[in-house]
């Protein structure tokens, strides 16, 4: 099975997204106080401080499965909004294209927020 | 607006029908009806919950606004004496904390129970019981809160009650107390509506109303009700944590003995963020009802919409720093918030570009209410802007605290809140009072309150860029601050004429508006299909949507429902009859029995007042008093909840039977133990949350002093907990088996178990080597396993419910509902104290 | 009240419209910028909502739903946020890194004063006034002693909170000398109006001489008149909270009074500096600054009163 074909149903598929914005916002934030309270920023690797480091891993992370959960969003509205000749007038059919299209939707936004979020991590040292 | 209501004039042709329709209406009323006299505080309706909650509202309203005029006398002039900084400090400290918890969220609250059944097409909400019983504690809990006035020590610490200028030490009076107490009592309500909020949208829309058809209404408030089960238990916990720091002398925020106050700013705000758009939203909501019916077209970005309702819904959780920009946080921990805060502009922006594109492209009338709209864009607009200005970090060290925020925060909440309220109270009047508002009356007042507040507020920007800080008494004369405080003062006066007018023509519509009939503006959705002024029972059957603006687009749907054609029109169970639909389809599931008017919402929440009254007084003798007759209450609550006799499978009408509730796997019952679980789970969460912040800001956590104690009570005491839930699995599998005696044999063990476990925790506390009064780590450690006892406790008080349920036959092969909740609030305990162990024994030892 | 005289009309001495240092001028610029886009996007979001509400249907540009919603709710607030968030993350950074060469000053508050220490070489301790010399950063580290306050000079930089458990650091320059005023900005009781301070900022110079000055313990009374005010002062246990160096005056409660006559008010902020104000100060301190710490002395006769105040007003 390829992601396309992955499906969420309903309500689950609509608030991913952002859950795991959620959960990558209070990830970043509680890995860079614990990280600069407790000293993980003294060390560097390649040059780069190890807390900027792992901050730059779990915002890729995050990137990574908001986006997949996208890409399964607008999968599922293109499939539904196809449909099948019975599908599309159901409302089955045009329930289905509200949530994929919705899930595609709330994934994106999620995404963009996690860029806003995350892009500052390269401009400033972590724990000044 | 010109009105013409088809549907309503086909009704009155159709006299057969309107005698059938008026046969089932004495039914019915006679089934829903709330007893005369003294007897209506025994009311559970949603219809007379939310009326009840609109009108304490606003005599809140009004309370908090007299403050707010008396502290805008004050200021007035320089070095100015009408109230002294003791006063002043009460008044502005009860201002904020009115219109926040008095206010802003028991009105919105009020007008969703009382709107979302009739929207969404039921005939009330799912736990009559509990809506009354939140409308006590908000009673009670503003009573307790103002009460406060007559001894002199009103809370005196802002409505952010930082530490540590609210700890024993620097408030030693009964002020903070009083407001610890009464905002918790407040907050209990505020969670309890959310709750059967979100099971009511989630289970009882009307058939076919599936998710994508639900009134955008609808969505709002059940984002917002999830924000509530969110953010609510953060501030409760910090509460309950300064109640305990002050009362017993625990330390949570001391920083002399491990403890810091900046916990409190992080779960204050935590809370607080969150807060205003719980304020927001619901508000917002009323709007996307309004502007469609008055743009005379359906709401275009419908998807847009609710989209941008989650988004914040997520969003505004990531924001609670920037209340805290200037306490010393690193830059780049500074930025996320500050990303997030700006971030929250774009589903603002889409919900603001949403609405003006459907006015854009319908054909809009200019009534009242659309009036109001108008206000909200250009002050809520505006409002927005300074917000994303104060997102930028170096722009907020300088106007933080501050007027410029006064003037912010009043834009996005008047702007936000108050002027789409009114909007809203115009727009839904005929439902109330069966009258029309007149057009002509209500624009002075719309004029008067929108350059009142302009007046007040646009030169408080200025006054706070020149240099004038928030929450002070008095200024010094000669800083530029004298005559922007004194138009301040005027415009405050024109906006308070305004706000007394538009409640005065309100009132009086009341009397000589002219009568209302059914759907006085054409609008789309299912409150409009109902008689005016509404009828206790809301709907004579409930329809079948096909569309999101079913009236818009089923033309007989009146005409049948008033003949009883459709769901549950039949009116001989004698009982109160809601159909409970799926989450997502919204298909007919099952129907649910529910209460009617009983006196033991209140008789619960007078204990509860007296187990407050109790801990404010500190005397304790009270609050055991107090919180033993609430165990009672409530058991007579959940005795007298469910109907033995009722059959399994229910006639619902069209053909159609379903099962009841008690036999019903999605009976709403489950759904709400489920999300009162998650409010607790936050709660909980917000404890360790507190445990790993001051490990963070610690120099040696545990203490250096502190030697762990033995692991031998606590390891016996784990395995005795997972034997317990062993039990509980094997005694529910008996149940559902039909074993009823191993069932209860079941129970009794689990009971036995959790008792054994209770010894076994005291002793591991007595084996403590640490007070928590000297160091903030044995606080928690005590506060940890103190919390998760409670709920041992309660979990033992539900095994035994189930038993006698079980014993006299309310549970059965075929009802299963009060054991898998009780089971599961079981397991959900043991859970909690293993996270508890792993923090307190593993954790440490991590280290 | 005898405030005016204090600001003597110059309104733009607690302003951030009216910068006088680094920090204040790079905000003061970045809130011009967003003021003027602010105006911008109201303005066309009112002038769309009038469009829309009043101009006849029939008249209107056709714009599609999906056009206005993503070009006015998504394209356009991304645009301007990333570009202001970009710029203000830069813009902190740099308003947050010291140079080299600052001057470390402790400010510690307390209900409801603010007392000054210069950990150079030989301390120096004021209060409720902070010389700084021109032209150099100036690193402020803030403590507290009791609740949480906030240290705020509008003209100068941003403000910046004093937390118990916490030591922060707030980063001030001053162009040229002038006075500016600065007030506690996060409600801290009672008296959280009247917890007022000045910045003066002096030429290197000057600055150095006032130094010098500071350093020296207290001036010898020079006639019997004040002489009598420095036995009246310590027979009063008025040492008990306040230092005098060079006298047998050690506490430490209330402000060091070493060189109490050579700043411009008392109080904090509460009155200018002379030798009647300190005497109405003595006797009626809870009139002028109700819960204020420091007791009234009401019985203290007239003549000992004047007296104390004379050589306070002496102590320059």
């Amino acid at each position: 099975m390829t992601l396309s074909d992955y499906r969420l149903d309903g309500w689950r598929g609509v608030i991913s997204g952002f859950v795991i914005w959620a959960a990558y916002f209070v990830v970043i934030y509680a890995y860079l106080s614990v990280g600069c309270e407790k000293g993980l920023s003294d060390a560097e690797l390649l040059g780069v401080n190890t807390v900027t480091l792992g901050l730059v891993a779990i915002t890729m992370a995050a990137l990574g499965s908001i986006g997949a959960l996208g890409w399964v969003g607008f999968a599922s509205w293109r499939a539904a909004a196809r449909g099948n000749s019975e599908d599309e007038k159901t409302t089955a059919g045009t329930r289905n294209r509200f949530t994929g299209l919705l899930m595609m939707m709330t994934s994106g936004l999620a995404l963009l927020s996690t860029i806003l979020v995350g892009f500052p991590v390269l401009l400033l040292h972590p724990c000044q | 607006m010109t009105t013409r209501d088809d549907t309503a004039a086909a009704t009155v042709a159709d006299t057969g029908g309107a005698d059938r329709s008026s046969r089932l209406h004495h039914r019915f009323e006679a089934i829903w009806g709330t007893p005369p006299g003294i007897a209506r505080l025994s009311a559970v309706n949603h219809t007379s919950i939310g009326i009840r909650f609109i009108v304490t509202g606003f005599v809140f309203f009004v309370l908090g606004g007299l403050l707010s005029m008396l502290m805008r006398v004050q200021l007035a002039l320089p070095e100015n004496d009408v109230l002294d900084e003791g006063i002043y400090r009460q008044f502005f400290t009860m201002h904020g904390t009115t219109m926040m918890f008095l206010f802003a969220v028991p009105i919105l609250e009020g007008f969703a129970v009382y709107l979302i059944p009739k929207m969404i097409g039921t005939r009330d909400l799912v736990f009559p019981r509990l809506s009354a019983f939140g409308y006590w504690c908000y009673l009670f809990g503003g009573i307790f809160l103002y009460s406060s006035f007559f001894f002199g020590s009103a809370p005196d610490g802002g409505w952010f009650m930082y530490v540590p200028l609210t700890d024993a030490q620097f408030s030693p009076g009964p002020n903070t107390d009083f407001w610890l107490i009464g905002v918790t009592f407040a907050e209990v309500s505020a969670v309890a509506a959310a709750i059967e909020l979100i099971v009511a949208i989630l289970k009882t829309r009307a058939p076919g109303m599936s998710l994508d058809r639900m009134p955008l209404f609808a969505w709002y408030i059940l984002i917002t009700s999830f924000m509530i089960i969110f953010a609510f238990p953060a501030l409760i916990l910090g509460s309950i944590l300064l109640e305990i720091e002050r009362a017993f002398g625990f330390v949570f925020f001391d920083a002399g003995r491990g403890g810091h106050p900046l916990l409190w700013q992080h779960l204050f705000w935590i809370f607080g963020h969150p807060e205003v758009y719980i304020i927001f939203l619901p508000a917002a909501g009323m709007l996307s009802m309004i502007i469609p019916t008055f743009a005379r077209r359906p709401i275009a970005g419908y998807t847009w919409i609710v989209l941008s309702v989650i988004a914040i819904g997520f969003l505004s959780f990531g924001l609670w720093v920037h209340h805290m920009f200037t306490v010393g946080i690193p830059q780049l921990a500074l930025s996320f918030f500050a990303a997030a805060s700006m971030a929250i502009a774009i589903p603002t922006g889409i919900q603001i570009f949403a609405w003006i594109a459907t006015l854009w492209n319908g054909r809009p009338v200019v009534t009242i209410p659309l009036l109001f709209v108008l206000g909200v864009f250009f002050i809520f607009v505006l409002g927005g802007l300074t917000g994303v200005m104060l997102a930028l970090v170096p722009f907020n060290w300088q106007v933080h605290d501050t007027h410029f925020v006064v003037a912010h925060l009043h834009y996005v909440l008047i702007g936000g809140m108050v002027f789409p309220l009114f909007a809203g109270l115009y727009y839904w009047l005929p439902l109330f009072s069966g009258r029309r508002y007149s057009e002509s009356l209500g624009r002075a007042p719309f004029w008067l309150m929108f350059i009142g507040f302009n007046v007040t507020f646009l030169p408080m920007h200025l006054t706070g860029l020149l240099g004038m800080p928030r929450r002070v008494h008095t200024y010094a004369e000669g800083l530029g601050w004298d005559w922007l405080n004194l138009v301040s003062t005027i415009g405050s006066f024109l906006l308070a004429a305004g706000i007394a007018l538009v409640l005065l023509d309100v009132i009086l519509h009341f009397l000589f508006g002219k009568r209302a009939h059914r759907n006085p503006w054409n609008a789309g959705t299912l409150e409009w299909a109902i008689e005016a002024p509404v009828p206790t029972y809301n709907f004579i059957s409930i329809p079948r949507v096909q569309g999101r603006d079913p009236l818009w687009s089923q033309a007989e749907l009146v005409n049948k429902m008033n003949r009883g054609e459709l769901f549950l029109g039949n009116p001989d169970s004698d009982q109160r009859e809601l159909l409970g639909t799926n989450t997502v389809t919204g298909e007919p599931e099952s129907v649910i029995r529910i209460s009617k008017s009983t006196w033991i919402p209140l008789l619960t929440a007078l204990p509860l007042a007296l187990f407050f009254f109790g801990l404010l007084a500190r005397v304790y003798v009270l609050t055991a008093i107090g919180g033993a007759l609430v165990v009672v209450a409530a058991l007579v609550w959940l005795w007298t909840t469910g109907h033995r006799q009722a059959p399994d499978i229910v006639d619902a009408g069209c053909g159609v039977s379903l099962p009841i509730q008690y036999a019903s796997p999605q009976a709403p019952g489950w759904w709400a133990v489920c999300f009162t679980i998650m409010a607790d789970a936050v709660l909980y969460s917000s404890l360790l949350f507190a445990y790993f912040f001051l490990w963070t800001v610690s120099d040696a956590w545990p203490p250096a002093d502190h030697s762990p104690g033995s692991l031998a009570f606590p390891l016996i005491g784990i395995v005795v907990l997972l034997a317990s839930s062993a039990v509980v699995v094997w005694a529910a599998r008996c149940g559902r088996e039909g074993a009823s005696v191993r069932f209860r044999y079941g129970q009794l063990v689990a009971l036995v178990l959790g008792f054994a476990f209770l010894v076994l925790q005291t002793l591991m506390l007595l084996d403590f080597d640490m007070r928590p009064q000297q160091h903030a780590y044995a606080s928690l450690v005590y506060t940890i396993v103190g919390f998760h006892l409670v709920h041992i406790v309660i979990a033992m008080l539900m095994a035994g419910f189930v038993f006698f349920r079980s014993w006299f036959g309310y549970i059965t092969v075929s009802r299963q509902l009060e054991t898998r909740v009780s089971s599961i609030f079981w397991h959900y305990s043991v859970f909690q104290w293993l996270l508890g162990f792993g923090v307190i024994y593993l954790f440490p030892a991590m280290l | 009240m005898c405030t005016l005289p204090l600001l003597g009309g110059c309104s733009g001495i607690q302003s951030a419209l009216d910068p006088k240092g680094v920090a204040a001028r790079a905000i003061y610029e970045a809130w011009w910028v967003m003021f003027l886009g602010s105006l911008v996007i109201l303005s066309l979001v009112m002038a769309m909502a009038l469009y829309a509400l009043l101009k006849n249907p029939d008249h209107r540009w056709r714009i599609g739903s999906s056009t206005l919603i993503i070009g006015g709710g998504v394209a356009l607030p991304v645009i301007t946020i990333t570009a202001l968030l970009t710029y203000g993350v830069q813009l902190g950074d740099r308003l947050t890194s010291p140079p080299g060469d600052a001057l470390k000053i402790e400010v510690t508050g307390k209900q409801w004063w603010w007392e000054v220490r210069y950990p150079d070489k030989e301390s120096v301790v004021t209060a409720n006034e902070i010389l700084i010399p021109a032209g150099r950063a100036v690193q402020v580290e803030l403590t507290t002693e009791d609740v949480i306050h906030s240290f705020w000079v509008p003209n100068l930089a941003g403000k910046k909170d004093l937390i118990p458990g916490k030591v922060n650091k707030l980063l001030l320059q001053a162009d040229e000398p002038g006075v500016f005023r600065g007030q506690c900005a996060e409600f801290c009781g009672s008296q959280h109006a009247r917890m007022a301070f000045f910045v003066i900022a002096k030429t290197p110079e000057e600055f150095e001489r006032w130094q010098m000055l500071q350093r020296q313990v207290s001036r010898l009374p020079v006639n019997p008149v004040l002489a009598r005010g420095r036995d009246a002062f310590l027979s009063a246990s008025c040492g008990e909270c306040h230092t005098i160096r060079g006298t047998s005056a050690r506490g430490t409660r209330g402000p060091d009074l070493t060189h109490v006559g050579s700043r411009r008010t008392i109080g904090a902020g509460m009155l200018e500096t002379s030798a009647d104000n300190i005497g109405i100060w003595i006797v009626d301190n809870q009139r002028i600054k109700f819960n204020d710490r420091i007791p009234a002395y009401p019985k203290l006769d007239r003549d000992t009163v004047r007296e104390i105040a004379t050589y306070l007003e002496s102590l320059q």
